[in-house]
């Protein structure tokens, strides 16, 4: 296992000289033709793309910020790991999807085997596996718990049947971490288990989906008789739901990162100006209103994580911002739109005055955030019971 | 914990102490007393001024225990603002001095009468004219409206122009010439704690010429900022207080057999306005934490307009969700949500409307706008 506690440790540096280092780095090693911008304002690596930035950041010990020394990460602090995090959103860095990193990593280092994470963390790591996620199924979504995907314990191997769906990059990627049924019992959640999967297993078949932004990024993923080894099972049997369940490291916190209404408003201003709207009370009065939520909305998200890099608790409240940072990101994206008037008539790329754009696609992308990583409504409903109203 | 936590915690404590026993009512005149005792009124004082010198932060966390206990006060209108003008004033000046002595003491009351117009933010040159000169005496003729104190003042600072540089006068209000005309009375005290003041040839002696020029612009500012912010976190803790009596209500209320509270519906709207509530307290604390950092500075403003605007729109927004949840009760005067209702009414429209405020970070835009 590569452990990096011999390289210097960043959390010492202060705060402005960790933030420059990084700074500079980035402006010198991540590609300007991948930089987000008013027409891809919301741009995500994959494929090819994503391996490459991945190993670039992993040669020169910039990979998984979040990860303990001890595994071949960076270590960082809360703050640090905060300010790594603005400096990616300050450049344009295009978003990625690294469930290796920040989901299967963590549980393995917490309910791995010693195997298990001397051979898929350093794979992780070095950009060898890619890993999908295969949680949610056609008949289950927001309640996951009633998924029916089977694997049945046959020896030395399982035998998986069934679905996955909505699963992002599973056709780019090598490996699906997977919550099977391997089990009924009264309640649905007890009979569930971690499985991870290799994507060439024979009887597996992945097939792209367009979404209405045009892309094909979310897959299904159909099982048939795929024998997965026993080795496989991650923590004990019929222990998958409660290790799905705890919830690892920030991700709550990141869920609400104001980055992409940032670049949403930025768009929106730029708008203004090229359709010569700027002396327009009206719509002026209308982007003075996302202007202020955004703003305001910033002002929470620092006084949480200044409660998280304080106390290392995230209270369930944290949830607010996912719901608040969402329906946000909507209400600018449908401002772009209604400021852009005919130019929305075309469906790709438009140039308005000076600037490219892409109208539909800047709206498309702002619906999945109110219903991926527990919907909005599911998320009031949580947040109801913690402000302790009845059920 | 450091000093300064230690000094907040120390405030909240003694304010819960005070104000639970005197929850949804308005402040008497016994109040204002025990509020000198307790030290309260000499917070916004420098020190070398007699006062205990502290800032935004500390008033803005006090104010915030007043509207969340419904508590009709007049602190910010007959403490904060005269404090704030005097703390401008030379402390080896005698009139000042005598003044603060009065405010911390709790034996006169004092108000500040700035505005002149519906919808000014305090930057304009005052109407109210100062003639005359320093040998002879002075006179003071204008009007002065919206002029906030619930509890007749025994003493105002007034702003007014001389030869056309803006100055600060302190006016006894039984003076000859000044008229106190109160707003029409409809709902109680504290609902019609705003009066006109007019000044007919009023005689000024040449010691209460308090502030000139640019002392006097900048301390009007200063004053009203730091008002502005002890309002917002008013404004919060009304919302905060009427959003916790509407979660206890819905926990209780029973209808179809089961808690209100427990309709989805219900459920997720209470889930809004909790959102609403800390989207307000995050921005009134961002704006004292950086007036503390910058203070004086011009370009904090939009911080505090942000600040203003939010915690008005979250607390009426809370209330009218109150009045709805709590049904036909809500619209008793008996169920407490009036209260509250009147109180975000009156802060959301006193020291700058919300919109008038948004217009301060339009500006911000514009000024983007002109730089593309």
């Amino acid at each position: 296992m590569p452990d990096t506690s011999h390289q210097r440790d960043f959390n010492a540096l202060p705060n402005d000289e960790f933030r420059a280092q990084f700074r500079s780095w980035l402006e010198q090693h991540y590609p300007k033709q991948w930089r987000q911008d008013h027409r891809r304002p919301f741009l995500r690596l994959h494929g090819p793309q994503l391996r490459q930035w991945l190993k670039t950041l992993h040669q020169h010990g910039w990979r998984a910020p979040d990860w303990p020394r001890e595994y071949g990460g960076m270590g960082l602090s809360f703050g640090k790991q905060l300010i790594y995090k603005e400096e990616l959103n300050r450049l344009g860095v295009a978003r990625i999807v690294d469930n290796g990193e920040t989901q299967l990593g963590p549980t393995l280092m917490r309910y791995g085997t010693a195997e298990q994470k001397s051979y898929y963390l350093p794979r992780m790591l070095a950009s060898l596996d890619h890993w999908a996620q295969g949680y949610s199924e056609p008949n289950s979504g927001s309640d996951l718990a009633s998924l029916s995907t089977r694997a049945e314990l046959n020896g030395d191997h399982f035998v998986v049947n069934g679905q996955k769906i909505w699963t992002t990059f599973a056709h780019e990627c090598s490996h699906l971490y997977a919550l099977v049924r391997t089990g009924r019992f009264e309640k649905k959640q007890q009979g569930i288990s971690f499985l991870l999967i290799d994507l060439n297993s024979p009887g597996i078949t992945i097939r792209p989906i367009t979404n209405i932004a045009g892309d094909d990024e979310i897959c299904e993923v159909f099982f048939d008789d795929v024998k997965v080894p026993a080795g496989n099972l991650v923590g004990e049997l019929h222990q998958g739901w409660t290790i799905a369940k705890a919830l690892l490291g920030h991700e709550r916190i990141w869920l609400g990162d104001p980055a992409m209404a940032i670049r949403a408003l930025a768009l929106a201003k730029q708008l203004v100006i090229e359709t010569g709207n700027t002396g327009n009370a009206v719509i002026v009065e209308q982007l003075a209103a996302l202007h202020a939520d955004l703003f305001d909305y910033q002002s929470l998200y620092a006084d949480i994580c200044d409660e998280v890099a304080h106390t290392g608790a995230i209270s369930a409240d944290a949830s607010m911002l996912k719901v608040y940072v969402t329906e946000l990101l909507q209400r600018i994206s449908e401002f772009n739109i209604s400021v852009a008037e005919e130019h929305a008539l075309a469906g790709g790329d438009s140039k308005i005055g000076n600037t490219v754009t892409n109208l539909h696609w800047q709206f498309m992308m702002a619906r999945p955030g109110t219903i991926y990583a527990g919907c909005n409504e599911v998320q009031r409903d949580i947040l109801a019971s913690g402000m302790g109203l009845p059920r | 914990m450091n000093e300064q936590q230690e000094l907040l915690t120390m405030l909240t404590d003694s304010a819960s102490k005070f104000l639970g026993a005197r929850s949804h009512q308005d402040q008497s005149s016994s109040d204002w007393t025990a509020m000198a005792d307790l030290g309260w009124l000499a917070l916004p004082l420098p020190e070398d001024h007699g006062g205990a010198g502290l800032g935004a932060e500390e008033i803005a966390a006090l104010t915030r225990h007043f509207g969340y206990y419904g508590y009709g006060n007049d602190y910010i209108a007959q403490a904060v603002l005269p404090a704030r003008i005097l703390a401008a004033v030379p402390a080896d000046n005698a009139d000042g001095a005598g003044l603060c002595e009065q405010l911390i003491g709790g034996s006169a009351r004092l108000g500040l009468a700035w505005q002149e117009h519906a919808g000014e933010l305090g930057d304009e040159m005052p109407g109210c004219q100062l003639t005359g000169d320093a040998l002879k005496g002075y006179q003071l003729n204008g009007a002065k409206c919206f002029v906030a104190g619930a509890t007749p003042a025994s003493h105002w600072l007034v702003s007014a122009q001389q030869s056309g540089e803006p100055v600060m006068i302190a006016v006894e209000s039984t003076a000859p010439g000044v008229a106190v005309k109160s707003l029409a009375s409809s709902e109680g005290r504290f609902d019609d704690g705003f009066c006109e003041l007019h000044f007919e040839n009023v005689a000024i002696d040449a010691g209460k010429l308090l502030l000139k020029g640019e002392r006097a612009r900048l301390a009007l500012g200063e004053a009203l900022a730091t008002a502005r912010i002890a309002l917002a976190a008013e404004l919060e803790g009304i919302a905060a207080g009427c959003l916790d009596q509407t979660a206890e209500f819905i926990k209780t209320r029973k209808q179809f057999n089961q808690p209100i509270g427990a309709f989805q519906v219900i459920r997720h709207r209470s889930v809004d306005l909790k959102i609403a509530v800390r989207l307000a307290a995050s921005s009134w604390r961002r704006a004292a934490r950086q007036w503390r950092e910058n203070a004086g500075d011009p370009d904090q403003t939009p911080w505090i307009s942000a600040a203003k605007a939010r915690c008005a729109d979250s607390a009426l927004k809370v209330c009218k969700e109150a009045i709805q949840m709590h049904g036909a009760m809500g619209f008793t005067e008996e169920a407490g949500i009036g209260r509250y209702m009147r109180a975000a009414i009156r802060c959301g429209a006193w020291l700058g409307s919300p919109a008038r405020h948004r217009r301060i970070l339009l500006n911000q835009l514009h000024q983007e706008f002109s730089h593309a």
